[in-house]
């Protein structure tokens, strides 16, 4: 009888994923466009989609040594399906899937940032496992080990090396309707939408020939599209926040050429409980207070900004994203794409009450031609 | 030597002394400098083509993506496709990059370009992951350099990168077609990158092809495995103790699987392989600087001579000897620093053209490189420029001793006719060091390197040889006047002449030394070419008795990877008109840490190929197919092989193969000029199946009688166009023309040598009579004719240059002898056929007699008009 219900069950989410008779929608290259009515289904969509274009793993977060050195990082693994006919490849060496990562820590007492990119191919070096979440590219690994505990495992060059464990304080949230965030007008510009916004991170940080125990909080994004942005669209900045008070927040401002926030611009809030509540561009306002340009790729980033609008009590809201340091850019060496992600305090009438990531794209190419 | 020295004393001798004379005779101070400067050109050429050649070993792979840390290989150069996440598990908690790499070859037909006899280019092909390259920007920032491929390129994985020096060779830019011959077909490739060149891209200087690494494996067949896998520790301050680290993960791997080689193994291996014949080389090179330097000697020793007058009369006006002999020392100095630089640049010139001899000939012996200019070296200049100093100095401080040791008055009464410089010339020195070389000729060789023997033994036998030679040849002149007295009693040039020989100078035996050395050398190395020659065409004669020969385009050493699939070789196989083929598979790999060769042939005759030259035949083994009872399979093994590893018939080894160890027992040795590796030839069914590879190297078909060789080769090109088909009479040119390729450097050395010996005969017959111009004028006023005085100038300089001819023909047996039986046969493992080439010897005589008559005749009408009264 259980076997029963459990077939049943499948076969109706097999049915609302694909219902039958309908094709579910894909680009011109033949890319499937996420729907709102999938049914996730874990640990399978902790794995990799590969009929889908765009797919990322994306892992924000600060920890502390015992001496009480903070340090942020930032851990990405993207998936970007090559066009058809990219060339001839073999099971080692494929040409279905491009691996990229990146890796980067701010050592916040030193003032030093540093990161490493990764292009591979899928094949012997590089990998998404479909079912499950088991990442690779060369020495950099991402796992589900048991439950919804997770290993990273990196490093960055020869001097920093990283081995976090990951257990999620909150469970996980979907942004967007039935998890499908919408990015642009576009049918296409909408991903699937996952995030982890508090994850317990322990492990242990290399730093130049020195192993420490490190402790903290982390923030996890994995989203899967076959568009990110619409065609007009240049950018975005992204902002994840982990208050004090357990609540978080969340925040992308997609940006056309000239600078104007695209009405799909989402801002989210995840109470102490868990609940999701989303608004549109109207009911918030992104104040830039201070810029840094970027003496590497001459990219000015709006590094200094003023968050204000109301919580989902209704209550006003107004705080300062503070950058641990200017410099955090990551300079795309390899695929050309350069942004700033850096750690952050946030502070509320000069008080820090959270922790932050804040990323800002676009101001250094244009990344909606890139993710077209 | 110059202590408590008087500088402005000194810069006044020197002023007075050899300024003046400088001066006053500018032709004899430049003709010194060329000497000096020739012998120092062909040292530092011959030293710079060897680095180039070797330069072309380093591996390309390096060069694009950083200096590799380690280099990891399967058994027989194969690390299967299985291994690659293995390694990658094995070394994850380390940062290092892995970078696997296939190596091929192409060729390139149709350029017009004629290498090696074909119209193909062959160049070399380097298949690396072309995105995950990209990837060293961050572990070697200092290095890499791959990355100047723009962002819209990356990822075109069906286009290829080329070297600018490939581009610029073949007229052609990115978005060209390239039409190349990989594996046994055709293939047309985008260019999609030119590889600029930079300092950090060395191997872009070279002609190259950089393919996505899984279309390479497609192209040449070998999907199947990659060739090796490059360690990248990246840069930082843990790099040291990561560098650690790995080599503990990689001593933890299964050694029957792993084999580690040193970053830098192509490099030793082409070291290793090449190091005979670049010492070889560089041994003939200090010879010609040798001969140089006693040029030299003999220059500066004439300009004693020729200054004695002023010497005399420094010396009675109270100059100290020590003053005499440092002037003339610094003279030789200065003669040394202007010709050793005007030798450098001389032999970074020549090097050029002798990179392309030696290139040619590592060529067609060892691996395929592509250098073709032989880059300056300041260290290498340094070293030849300190030996080109030292060695004026040295030649300068015999008669600069000589100069300050003799008495005034002894030294102006002997200004008519000095005694010049004594050698240690009794013949009982001269037996002795004979016999000396007889002992040494015996003695086995010494090996430099594993694998790379060094007929030590042989080079000092040819030293002491050349030495004995010399001196005897130069006491034998004083027999002359006997034996040819008779010849012409009446003429009184004739008596002249031969009267010189009866009381000789050093400078006579000298010069006669001299022209012994060079001829000897000269002519030795025409009769060890000659025989080579003769072996291999009766070699040839024996070996290639097939109608048709099928190759894949390109050199045919066994650098060329490319390959005759086994789907093609089947298909020829089986042609009508094929009454049989034999098909060659060979594979490359380390024995006793040298390469060698495997090689596997499919054949109908007992050991593959019907007219093998067998040095040891087999016995109990009845053919090639067989495998003995006891599960060991027979092989037999060229000489070259049996020599370098000391082993003969009867005698087991083992080899490492991708099926794991196997077990060899020798049959039998040949004779093989293929190659100096060394190879064992077997079963090649076996061979096949023990590397996992059917691909063949080349195939022999016999024709059903009757059969049209023209037409079938015509059908075959028309249906396999990436394959050389060859007749028999094809063949065999192509064969012989390689191994005279071979002596490029050798032939070019003798031409060096003959030059010497016949400028070494006109500056000595100047001296000699430059030194007698008053007896000469007294000559002329006691009423001889310009006319005999030139006839007498003529038969002395003959008689000299005759004296030299025989003693240097005569020693170029032994030495000939020596070469081919001693130093060939240690340094190659190849057994030749003496034969002395007559013909060429008779040529060689010829040369020299001829420019010794016109020097007499140049010199004896120059000494013919001299005034007695005449100073410098």
């Amino acid at each position: 009888m259980k076997h029963a219900i459990s077939i049943y069950i499948l076969v109706i989410g097999l049915c609302l994923q694909n219902p039958v008779g309908v094709r579910a929608a894909t680009t011109d290259e033949a890319f499937r466009i996420p729907s709102a009515h999938h049914i996730f289904s874990f640990p399978h969509d902790y794995g990799s989609h590969p009929e889908f274009r765009i797919e990322w793993w994306y892992l924000t977060g600060q920890f502390a040594a015992p001496a009480g050195d903070r340090y942020g990082f930032q851990a990405t693994f993207f998936r970007y399906a090559f066009q058809p006919g990219a060339g001839a490849g073999s099971d080692a060496f494929g040409t279905n899937h491009l691996f990229m990562a990146h890796m980067a820590l701010t050592d916040e007492t030193r003032e030093r940032f540093v990161h490493e990119e990764r292009f591979n191919r899928d094949g012997w070096d590089a990998f998404a496992a479909v079912g499950d979440l088991d990442l690779r590219n060369g020495n950099w690994t991402l796992r589900r080990t048991e439950d919804e505990t997770m290993e990273l495992s990196a490093s960055i060059g020869v001097d920093t090396r990283m081995n976090l464990t990951f257990t999620p304080a909150k469970s996980k949230v979907f942004f967007g309707e039935n998890g499908l965030s919408k990015k642009g007008a576009d049918a296409s510009a909408c991903s699937w939408y996952i995030t982890y916004p508090r994850l317990i991170t322990e492990g242990q940080l290399g730093l130049d020939g020195k192993t420490i125990d490190v402790s903290g909080e982390a923030w996890m994004d994995h989203e899967i599209s076959s568009s990110q942005l619409s065609r007009d669209q240049v950018g975005w900045d992204w902002l994840s926040v982990r208050f004090e008070d357990q609540s978080e927040l969340m925040l992308y401002i997609l940006r056309d050429a000239a600078g104007r926030p695209d009405p799909f611009s989402t801002l989210a809030w995840v109470t102490k409980e868990g609940d999701v509540h989303q608004s549109g561009p109207e009911n918030f306002s992104w104040e830039v207070l201070d810029t840094w340009t970027s003496p590497e790729t001459g990219a000015t980033y709006p590094v200094h900004v003023k968050l204000s609008g109301r919580r989902p009590d209704g209550s006003p809201f107004m705080i300062t994203v503070r950058p641990w340091m200017e410099a955090q850019e990551l300079h795309g060496k390899l695929g050309g794409i350069s942004y700033w992600e850096g750690a952050c305090d946030i502070l509320e009438n000069g008080r820090v009450t959270g922790k932050a990531y804040m990323e800002l794209t676009g101001y250094a190419n244009d990344l909606g031609a890139a993710l077209q | 030597m110059f202590r408590n020295v008087r500088w402005d004393m000194l810069l006044t001798m020197l002023r007075c002394l050899s300024l003046r004379h400088a001066r006053r005779a500018p032709f004899s101070t430049g003709a010194m400098i060329a000497i000096v400067a020739l012998g120092v050109a062909v040292f530092f050429s011959v030293r710079l083509a060897n680095r180039a050649a070797i330069s072309g070993f380093q591996m390309f792979a390096n060069s694009v993506s950083g200096t590799s840390d380690f280099v990891l290989t399967g058994p027989g150069s194969r690390v299967p496709m299985a291994e690659l996440p293995r390694l990658r598990r094995a070394m994850d908690p380390l940062p290092v990059a892995l970078i696997p790499v296939v190596e091929g070859t192409a060729t390139i037909p149709g350029t017009g370009k004629v290498e090696g006899g074909f119209d193909a280019a062959q160049v070399g092909v380097l298949g690396l992951d072309l995105l995950a390259v990209r990837n060293m920007v961050y572990v070697r920032p200092a290095q890499s350099s791959i990355t100047t491929a723009s962002d819209d390129e990356f990822a075109r994985f069906d286009s290829v990168y080329i070297t600018r020096a490939l581009a610029d060779w073949l007229e052609v830019q990115k978005g060209d077609k390239l039409s190349v011959v990989l594996g046994d077909a055709p293939v047309s490739l985008d260019i999609g990158v030119v590889l600029e060149p930079s300092p950090l891209l060395p191997g872009s200087r070279e002609k190259r092809i950089l393919v996505d690494l899984p279309a390479l494996q497609k192209l040449m067949g070998t999907t199947d495995h990659v060739d090796r896998i490059e360690i990248i520790v990246p840069e930082g301050q843990q790099s040291e103790e990561l560098y650690g680290l790995v080599e503990e993960r990689i001593a933890a791997l299964d050694p029957s699987v792993w084999t580690v080689l040193e970053s830098d193994y192509h490099v030793k291996a082409g070291q290793s392989m090449t190091a005979a014949f670049r010492l070889n080389l560089t041994i003939l090179s200090v010879l010609a600087l040798l001969v140089g330097l006693y040029l030299i000697l003999q220059a500066m020793e004439a300009a004693v001579v020729r200054r004695r007058g002023e010497i005399g009369i420094m010396l009675s006006m109270g100059f100290e000897p020590g003053w005499i002999r440092r002037a003339w020392l610094v003279e030789s100095l200065l003669l040394g620093v202007a010709g050793s630089a005007l030798g450098l640049l001389l032999g970074w010139a020549l090097a050029q053209g002798a990179v392309r001899a030696v290139v040619r000939t590592v060529n067609t012996l060892y691996f395929s490189t592509t250098v073709e200019a032989a880059g300056w070296d300041w260290g290498e200049a340094l070293m030849v420029f300190a030996l080109g100093v030292g060695a004026c100095v040295l030649a300068g401080s015999i008669p600069a001793h000589d100069a300050a040791t003799t008495p005034p008055v002894q030294v102006l009464r002997r200004q008519g006719r000095g005694g010049g410089v004594r050698l240690p010339d009794h013949p009982a020195f001269g037996s002795l060091l004979l016999v000396v070389g007889v002992f040494a000729a015996r003695m086995p060789a010494f090996e430099i390197a594993e694998g790379a023997p060094f007929p030590v033994g042989g080079y000092v036998a040819a030293l002491c040889w050349l030495a004995g030679a010399a001196i005897l040849a130069g006491r034998a002149l004083v027999f002359f006047p006997k034996m040819m007295a008779p010849l012409m009693e009446h003429d009184a040039a004739w008596k002249l002449s031969l009267s010189q020989f009866r009381h000789l100078t050093g400078r006579h035996k000298l010069t006669v030394a001299g022209l012994v050395v060079a001829v000897g050398m000269a002519a030795g190395m025409e009769t060890l070419i000659h025989s080579f020659d003769r072996s291999v065409t009766a070699w040839i004669g024996q070996a290639l008795r097939a109608d048709l020969f099928v190759a894949v385009k390109g050199i045919e050493n066994a650098s060329n990877r490319n390959r005759i699939s086994e789907r093609v070789w089947q298909d020829l196989s089986n042609d009508p008109d094929v009454e049989r083929t034999d098909v060659g598979h060979i594979f490359r790999i380390e024995f006793r840490s040298v390469p060698i060769l495997i090689q596997g042939m499919r054949s109908e005759d007992a050991w593959g190929g019907a007219g093998r030259i067998w040095v040891d035949p087999p016995s109990g083994i009845s053919g090639i197919s067989d495998v003995p009872v006891d599960g060991i399979p027979s092989a037999v093994v060229s000489e070259s092989f049996a020599n370098r590893h000391r082993m003969g018939s009867g005698e087991q080894f083992e080899i490492q193969t991708p099926m794991g160890i196997r077990k060899i027992r020798i049959a039998g040795v040949y004779a093989d000029y293929g190659n100096e590796a060394g190879t064992v030839l077997m079963n090649g069914e076996l061979v096949s199946r023990w590397f996992n590879d059917r691909r063949a190297l080349n195939l022999a078909a016999t024709l059903r009688p009757g059969a049209d060789a023209d037409a079938v080769r015509q059908r075959w090109i028309q249906k396999h166009p990436g394959l050389a088909v060859r007749t028999n009479r094809d063949l065999r040119a192509d064969v012989m023309r390689i191994f005279r390729q071979t002596f490029a450097v050798t032939h070019a050395l003798k031409a060096i040598g003959v030059l010497v010996a016949v400028g070494g005969l006109a500056l000595a017959l100047f001296s000699l009579l430059f030194e007698r111009r008053m007896e000469l004028a007294t000559m002329r006023q006691l009423g001889f004719s310009r006319r005999e005085i030139v006839k007498a100038v003529v038969y002395e300089g003959s008689a000299v240059a005759l004296a030299g001819l025989v003693g240097g023909l005569l020693l170029s047996i032994a030495l000939g002898w020596l070469l081919i039986f001693v130093i060939n046969k240690q340094s190659f493992g190849w057994t030749l056929a003496f034969a002395v080439p007559v013909m060429n010897l008779a040529g060689l005589a010829f040369a020299v007699l001829g420019a010794a008559l016109l020097t007499g005749l140049g010199v004896g009408r120059w000494a013919s008009l001299l005034k007695g009264e005449r100073e410098e």
